[in-house]
C-alpha cells in the first residue's frame, strides 16, 4: 500500500513539475503588471473620461446595442497584448485517501476498506467564440484498495466536446462531448478489462444567491454508443442540485444531491442511485487545495443483488494550474 | 424500489455531516445578515504625490500616512496623485487624481465631490452610500469604482458584489449592477447608459487603483468575477470519491479469486 502511494505521489510530483515548467508565465501579479495597452478585438470601448487612468481600460464585452447604448462608439487600437491572456490549458493532479464502508458495494456483509485514488489530467479548452468553448481532455485515475487489492483498477478517459453558455437564460451551461473510457488493472495499465464509448450531454443552470453563494441545478446524460464487454454497458440519466458557498477567501464548501438512473443494456437491470456529496476545501495557494470529501449513496436496483449503501469519507490534496 | 429516507436513517454519519453542513451554511447566512454600525474615522494608509487634507474652517495641509481623517475633513488629490483611506470597519477608499472626497461621520455615507474613487466595502460591514451632486449609489459588500464630473462623462463600474444607482433628480431611474457591469451618465443626467458588461481582466490590469496599491482584501472575489468572464464556468464537483467509477468497476471487473460474500436478497 505504502509503495503504491509513494509511486502515485511520485507521478503527481512529476506532473506538477512538468506543468510548472510549461507554465512559466503563471498567474499575473496585478500589482506588478505594467501593461496599459488598449486592445479591442471583441467589443467597443466606453467613451473616454478624465479619470480613465484610475479606472483602467474599459472594454465592453457585450456588443448588443439597445436604446440605452446608442452613442457608444467602437474604437480599435492595434497594439501588442501583454496582459493576462485567456489560458486554455489546465493541468490537474490530485491524490485522495478515503475510507469506504462498503468496498464491494454489496447489499449485505459489507466490508470496509481504505482506498487511495490518484488522478492526473490535462485539459484543453480553446475559446472559439465568446460563449462557445471547445474541450479536449485526457485523464488517468488509479484506485488502490488497502485490503481488497483485487479490486484495484485504473481508468483512462479521453473526452472531446463543446461547451456553450447562454447568459440570457440565467447563465445556462450546455455541454456535449464524446467520452472514451477505459478500465484497466491498476498494476497493468495496458491490460484493459472494460471500455466504453459514450456521448455526454449536460445542462446546468447556476443561481447566484449572493456574491459568495451559488445554487446549481443540472441534468446530465451519458449514453453508451459502444462498449467492450457488453454486460456492464449502461446509460446514465442524472439530475442534481448543488450548493456552494465561499466562507472565507480560502475556505469553501459545497454539497450536491444527485439522483442517477442507470439503465443497463443487458439483463433488464435498472438501478437508481441517490447520492449526497459534501466537501470542504481550503485553498493553500493559487494552485494547491486541500479538501475533506464525503459521499453517501444508496443504490436501489430492480435486481436486489445489486442494492447497496455506502459511505465514503476522506481527504484530498489537489493541484491545478492554468497555462 | 426502497425509500431513500428509510434506508439512509440507518447511516448516522450521513445525517451528522448533513446537519453540520447545514449549520455552517446557517452561520454563513447569519454572518452575512449582520449590519455594521456607522463608519468611524478613516486613516490615511497610502499617499502618492500631492494629497491635501481640508479641515472644515481651517487651511489645507498636506496629508501624511497614518493621519486620521474625521467627517469634518475633506481630502483632495492633485494631478497624478492618489491616496488610500482605511475605515475602522475595513472599508477601503482609494482616491484617484484630481478628486475631492469627504464622508459623514456617524453615517455610512461617502461624498464624492468630483474625480474618481474606488470603494471596497467588506461583506458584513453594513454597506455604504456614495453620493454625488447628480447620482447616488448604494452598495452592500461590494467593490466598485465611481467617477463623477459635473462637466464630463461620469462612470460607475462594479468589480464584485452588487450596487444600485439612481439619479438624484429622477429617483425612478434606478439601475442595479452586479460584478462586471458598468454604467455611464452625462452631466445633468436624466437616464443612464448601460449597463454594459466590461472586461474586468483588462480593467484590473490597467487601473491605477490596483497597480499603485497593495492587493485589496476583496481581490479573490474580484478574481472570481474575472475568471467567470475569462473561463467557461465549471460544473459543480459532483462525484468527489468517484463513486460512479467504483460502481462501474464492480460491474465490469473480472474477479477470479476475490472472496466476495454471497449476495442475498434484501427484501
Amino acid at each position: 500500500m505504502f509503495a503504491r502511494i509513494a509511486i502515485c505521489c511520485g507521478c503527481v510530483i512529476v506532473t506538477i513539475l512538468l506543468c510548472t515548467t510549461i507554465a512559466q508565465a503563471g498567474d499575473v501579479d496585478l500589482s506588478q503588471n505594467t501593461s496599459t495597452v488598449v486592445t479591442n478585438d471583441e467589443g467597443g470601448q466606453i467613451p473616454a473620461s478624465p479619470n480613465d487612468a484610475d479606472l483602467g481600460e474599459q472594454q465592453i464585452l457585450d456588443r448588443k446595442v439597445d436604446s440605452f447604448r446608442r452613442g457608444i462608439t467602437t474604437q480599435t487600437t492595434e497594439s501588442p497584448v501583454t496582459d493576462r491572456p485567456y489560458q486554455p490549458f489546465t493541468a490537474a493532479a490530485s491524490t485522495l485517501l478515503f475510507y469506504t464502508s462498503n468496498a464491494a458495494l454489496t447489499p449485505n456483509h459489507e466490508r470496509s476498506d481504505a482506498i487511495e485514488a490518484t488522478a492526473a489530467g490535462i485539459y484543453y479548452e480553446p475559446r472559439i467564440t465568446k460563449a462557445l468553448f471547445g474541450l479536449v481532455d485526457v485523464r488517468e485515475q488509479l484506485f488502490f484498495y488497502n485490503h481488497f487489492n483485487k479490486f484495484d483498477f485504473g481508468t483512462l478517459d479521453v473526452e472531446a466536446g463543446l461547451s456553450y453558455f447562454v447568459p440570457e437564460l440565467h447563465g445556462l451551461i450546455l455541454r456535449g462531448s464524446y467520452d472514451f473510457s477505459r478500465f484497466t488493472f491498476s498494476d497493468r495499465v495496458l491490460d484493459e478489462f472494460f471500455s466504453n464509448h459514450s456521448i455526454v450531454l449536460l445542462a446546468e443552470v447556476p443561481f447566484r444567491l449572493s456574491r459568495a453563494q451559488q445554487l446549481s441545478v443540472g441534468l446530465d446524460t451519458n449514453i453508451s454508443v459502444a462498449a467492450d464487454h457488453e454486460s456492464p454497458r449502461r446509460n446514465s440519466y442524472e439530475t442534481y442540485l448543488g450548493y456552494s458557498v465561499l466562507l472565507t477567501k480560502q475556505f469553501s464548501m459545497d454539497g450536491v444531491g444527485r439522483v442517477v438512473v442507470r439503465d443497463y443494456y443487458h439483463g433488464g437491470r435498472t438501478d437508481v442511485s441517490e447520492i449526497l456529496s459534501l466537501c470542504a476545501h481550503y485553498r493553500l495557494t493559487n494552485c494547491w487545495t486541500v479538501s475533506a470529501v464525503s459521499t453517501f449513496a444508496l443504490n436501489d436496483s430492480n435486481h436486489d443483488v445489486h442494492d447497496y449503501a455506502v459511505s465514503n469519507l476522506g481527504g484530498a490534496m489537489s493541484f491545478q494550474l492554468k497555462f | 424500489m426502497k425509500r431513500f429516507i428509510g434506508r439512509s436513517a440507518g447511516s448516522p454519519w450521513a445525517w451528522t455531516l448533513l446537519v453540520l453542513f447545514l449549520l455552517l451554511v446557517l452561520i454563513a447566512k447569519t454572518r452575512s445578515a449582520n449590519n455594521g454600525g456607522p463608519m468611524g474615522a478613516a486613516t490615511v494608509t497610502q499617499i502618492i504625490k500631492d494629497v491635501q487634507l481640508l479641515p472644515s474652517g481651517a487651511t489645507a495641509k498636506p496629508a501624511a500616512v497614518n493621519d486620521r481623517v474625521s467627517g469634518a475633513t475633506a481630502v483632495r488629490t492633485g494631478t497624478e496623485s492618489r491616496t488610500e483611506l482605511t475605515f475602522s470597519d475595513q472599508t477601503i477608499t482609494r482616491l484617484g487624481a484630481n478628486t475631492i472626497f469627504s464622508f459623514n461621520q456617524g453615517t455610512r455615507t461617502l461624498d464624492l465631490g468630483g474625480g474618481a474613487i474606488l470603494v471596497s466595502v467588506p461583506k458584513n460591514a453594513g454597506g455604504a452610500k456614495i453620493t454625488t451632486a447628480a447620482v447616488t449609489a448604494a452598495v452592500t459588500g461590494t467593490t466598485l469604482v465611481f467617477e463623477f464630473h459635473t462637466n464630463a462623462l461620469s462612470k460607475i463600474a462594479v468589480w464584485e458584489g452588487h450596487a444600485s444607482a439612481w439619479i438624484n433628480n429622477h429617483p425612478e431611474q434606478v439601475v442595479n449592477l452586479s460584478g462586471g457591469q458598468m454604467i455611464t451618465f452625462p452631466p445633468h443626467p436624466t437616464q443612464f447608459s448601460g449597463p454594459f458588461t466590461i472586461n474586468i481582466s483588462k480593467m484590473l490590469l490597467t487601473s491605477l487603483f490596483i497597480r499603485d496599491f497593495r492587493p485589496l482584501p476583496a481581490q479573490p472575489l474580484i478574481f472570481e468575477v474575472r475568471d467567470r468572464q475569462l473561463y467557461p464556468p465549471n460544473g459543480i464537483l459532483i462525484d468527489p470519491t468517484s463513486l460512479d467509477q467504483q460502481d462501474q468497476n464492480i460491474n465490469a471487473h473480472p474477479f477470479p479469486n476475490v472472496p466476495i460474500p454471497a449476495p442475498t436478497s434484501s427484501i
